[in-house]
C-alpha cells in the first residue's frame, strides 16, 4: 500500500488526480484548487484564488447558493451537494456542464475550510439520456405491441409446457366468454370440448418433444368450447418460443364459423347446380328418348304400312289378271271367286286404312262418343254371324250370357271393340279350336270376355301389348298392323272401361273387358 | 314339264300364284311356311323355288340358307317374292343367292318373265 509521506508526494496526487478539487474558506472565497478544476472550468492557475465559489456556479443558482454555503457553514458534514437535483458548473467562456460535487469540512489553525470534489458528468448524463431514451422508445413499443395483441382480431393464447395458460388475448376471452383471471393457469384443455381433450394430451406431449411452428389439425374440423359449453369451429397455428422461463407455445386461434358457413353455403349450391344439371340432363335425355321413340314409331308404321298394303294389293292384283283371263261361261265360278277375292282385299285395305284414321282421330282427342241404350247380346250375336265367314275350318265361336241384355254404351265403339278381339281369336288360334265368349251382365257392371286357344303372347309383350305399332314377337310373320289393340283399349277408356289380357305361350289368350254400366232404364 | 315350288303363307296370294303358273303350264308345288317348303324341296327337288320372306315357322331367309347346304339341292334357282322392298333389302337378298327379288304388289306377269328367262338360257 502507497503510503503519503511527504508534501511533494500530496501536491503530485492534488494535482494529477481526475477529479476537480476546489478549497474554500468560510466567506465561500476559493483558497486552493487543483490543475483538473482548472482544466474542468477554463481558468489558469491564480486566476481562481481568492474569488468567491459562486464563480463556478451558473448565475440562475447564485443566489440560492450562497444561502446554502450559509447553512451549511452552521451545521458542517460530509456529504454530497444536492441529492436528487441536477447540478451545473459554470466555465469561463460562460458555457455550463452537469456536475457532482461532494463536500467535505474540515478545520484548521486558520479556520473552517470546505472541501469540494467536482466531477464532470457529462458523459454519464449523456449515457443516462440515451438509457432513459431507449426506455422510452420501449416503452411505447409494448405499449403498441399490447393494444395490438389485445385487440387483434384473432385469438392468442401462450401455454407452457405443462399446457397451462400463461398468457390470453383480449379477443380470445371475448370469443370463449371467460375473464382473464379464469383462464390464467388452467391447462388449455379447458377451451376443447370433452370428445377431444384426451387425444389432445398427447399431441400436445409429442408438440412439447418437437415444437415447430405449423397448422394444427390439417384436413381436419377443430372445435373450441365456450364457457356456455356451445363449440365453434376454429383453425390454430401453433408457434414455439423460448424465454428465460422456459418453452412457451403461442397459439393463434381463427373462428371459422363464417368460412365454414360460406363454404357450406357454396358446398349446398354446387349441390343444388349438381342436381339441377342432372334434372336437365334427365329431361334432355328423356326428350331425346321420346324423339327415338317417335322416330323409332315412325320407321315402324311406315314399314308395317309397307307390308300391310302389298299384301293385299298382290292379291287384288293377281286376281284381277287371273279374272281377265276366265271369259268362258265354264270359267265363270273361277271369275267370281278373283273377283271375290278382289273385293274382300279392298275391304281388308279399307279396315288398315280406317285403324290409321281411327289413331290419328284418338291422337287428335276427335273420338265422339255417343252413349246410347241397347241390346248387348244382339250385338255380339250379329258380330258372330258377321264374321262366320271368317272363321278357319274347324273354328267356331260359343257364345254365353248372363243377367240383362240392355247397356248404356256407344254401340259403335263397342262393335268395332268386339270385332277387333273377334278377328285377332280367328287369325291367332289354330283350327278347330273354339273362341268361347261370354257376356255377363249384374250389378252394374258388364264383363266381356274372348277367350282362345292360340299362340299366346308373352309375359313380356304382354307389357307393351296396347302399345301403337306393337306386335309380339311371335307373330312378326303374321299380318296385322299393331293397331286394333291400342285403338279398342283408348275406345274402352273413352267408354270409362278397362282392357285386361291373360295368356301363355302357346296355350291361349283371354281377353277382359269391362265396363261400369248406369242402371238400364 | 319345270316343276316349281311356291313357298307362300298367304292364303289368296298363294292360291292366285300357283293358279298363274299353272295356267302357263308349270308343275307348281305349294307350301305354307319355311319349314314345310324346305321339306317338300328335299323330298321334290323342283326346278325351281318362289319364296316369300316374311312367314310363320321359318321364314325366306332360312329356308334359302337351308337350300344351301343341301348339297342336292344348292343349285336350285331361288327367287323372293316379298313385301320388303327397300333397295337395301333387295341387295340383301341378292347377296344371300338368290336368282331374282320381286317386290309385292306382285299381279303375276312379272313372275312368270323371270321364270321364263332363267328357263331360256
Amino acid at each position: 500500500m502507497l503510503t503519503i509521506n511527504s508534501t511533494q508526494e500530496l501536491t503530485a496526487l492534488f494535482n494529477n488526480v481526475s477529479i476537480g478539487i476546489v478549497t474554500i474558506n468560510g466567506e465561500g472565497d476559493i483558497v486552493m484548487c487543483n490543475h483538473f478544476a482548472l482544466k474542468q472550468f477554463g481558468y489558469k492557475e491564480g486566476e481562481l484564488m481568492g474569488r468567491k465559489i459562486e464563480l463556478l456556479i451558473p448565475r440562475r443558482y447564485q443566489h440560492k447558493h450562497v444561502a446554502h454555503r450559509e447553512d451549511y457553514y452552521e451545521h458542517p458534514h460530509k456529504r454530497s451537494m444536492g441529492i436528487g437535483m441536477d447540478l451545473f458548473a459554470l466555465k469561463k467562456d460562460g458555457t455550463e456542464f452537469p456536475v457532482e460535487v461532494s463536500l467535505s469540512p474540515y478545520i484548521t489553525d486558520e479556520g473552517e475550510f470546505t472541501i469540494a470534489f467536482v466531477s464532470d458528468i457529462t458523459i454519464r448524463k449523456q449515457a443516462e439520456n440515451a438509457l432513459l431514451q431507449t426506455n422510452a422508445n420501449l416503452e411505447q413499443k409494448v405499449q403498441e405491441f399490447g393494444a395490438l395483441y389485445n385487440n387483434m382480431a384473432i385469438g392468442i393464447a401462450s401455454i407452457n409446457k405443462d399446457g397451462e395458460i400463461v398468457l390470453i388475448n383480449q379477443f380470445a376471452l371475448q370469443k370463449f366468454g371467460y375473464t382473464e383471471n379464469e383462464l390464467i393457469g388452467q391447462k388449455i384443455e379447458i377451451l376443447i370440448p370433452g370428445r377431444y381433450k384426451p387425444k389432445h394430451v398427447k399431441h400436445r406431449d409429442n408438440y412439447s418433444a418437437n415444437p415447430h411452428s405449423r397448422s394444427m389439425g390439417i384436413g381436419i374440423d377443430l372445435f373450441a368450447l365456450k364457457k356456455d359449453g356451445t363449440e365453434f369451429p376454429v383453425e390454430i397455428s401453433l408457434s414455439p418460443y423460448l424465454t428465460k422461463d422456459g418453452q412457451f407455445t403461442v397459439a393463434f386461434i381463427s373462428d371459422t364459423t363464417i368460412r365454414k358457413e360460406a363454404e357450406n353455403a357454396l358446398l349446398q349450391l354446387n349441390q343444388e347446380l349438381e342436381q339441377k344439371i342432372k334434372e336437365r340432363t334427365e329431361s334432355l335425355r328423356e326428350s331425346l328418348e321420346k324423339e327415338k321413340d317417335l322416330n323409332e314409331m315412325k320407321s315402324r308404321f311406315v314399314s308395317m304400312a309397307s307390308h300391310e298394303f302389298r299384301t293385299p294389293l298382290s292379291t287384288i292384283l293377281s286376281s284381277a289378271h287371273l279374272a281377265l283371263k276366265y271369259n268362258t261361261i265354264e270359267d265363270l265360278p273361277k271369275k267370281d271367286k278373283h273377283l271375290n277375292r278382289i273385293i274382300s282385299s279392298v275391304k281388308m285395305l279399307t279396315d288398315i286404312l280406317n285403324d290409321f284414321l281411327s289413331l290419328g282421330k284418338i291422337e287428335e282427342g276427335k273420338i265422339q262418343v255417343r252413349i246410347t241404350e241397347f241390346d248387348v247380346k244382339e250385338s255380339i250375336t250379329a258380330v258372330i254371324n258377321e264374321m262366320s265367314n271368317n272363321l278357319r275350318t274347324g273354328q267356331s265361336f260359343i257364345y254365353n250370357h248372363m243377367g240383362p241384355d240392355m247397356v248404356k254404351l256407344d254401340p259403335s265403339l263397342m262393335a268395332h271393340i268386339i270385332m277387333n278381339l273377334f278377328s285377332n281369336a280367328i287369325k291367332f288360334s289354330p283350327e278347330h279350336s273354339p273362341i268361347i265368349v261370354n257376356t255377363v251382365h249384374n250389378n252394374d257392371v258388364l264383363h266381356f270376355s274372348v277367350k282362345d286357344s292360340g299362340v299366346g303372347i308373352s309375359a313380356e309383350d304382354q307389357e307393351h301389348l296396347f302399345e301403337r305399332f306393337f306386335r309380339g314377337n311371335n307373330v312378326s310373320n303374321i299380318q296385322g298392323t299393331g293397331l286394333g289393340l291400342h285403338i279398342i283399349r283408348k275406345y274402352a277408356e273413352l267408354m270409362d272401361g278397362t282392357i285386361t289380357c291373360k295368356s301363355e305361350l302357346g296355350k291361349g289368350t283371354e281377353f277382359v273387358v269391362t265396363f261400369k254400366i248406369p242402371a238400364a232404364g | 314339264m319345270k316343276t316349281i315350288l311356291l313357298i307362300e303363307d298367304n292364303d289368296n296370294i298363294r292360291e292366285n300364284l300357283a293358279e298363274i303358273m299353272e295356267l302357263s303350264h308349270y308343275h307348281v308345288l305349294t307350301a305354307v311356311n319355311g319349314a314345310q317348303g324346305v321339306a317338300i324341296a328335299k323330298e321334290q327337288k323342283p326346278d325351281m323355288i318362289v319364296c316369300d320372306i316374311m312367314m310363320p315357322v321359318l321364314d325366306g331367309y332360312g329356308v334359302l340358307q337351308a337350300l344351301r347346304k343341301e348339297p342336292g339341292l344348292q343349285g336350285i334357282p331361288f327367287i323372293f317374292l316379298t313385301a320388303k322392298a327397300e333397295p337395301t333389302e333387295k341387295q340383301m337378298g341378292m347377296e344371300m343367292g338368290a336368282y331374282d327379288y320381286i317386290t309385292k304388289p306382285i299381279g303375276g306377269p312379272e313372275l312368270l318373265d323371270s321364270i321364263k328367262n332363267y328357263f331360256k338360257k
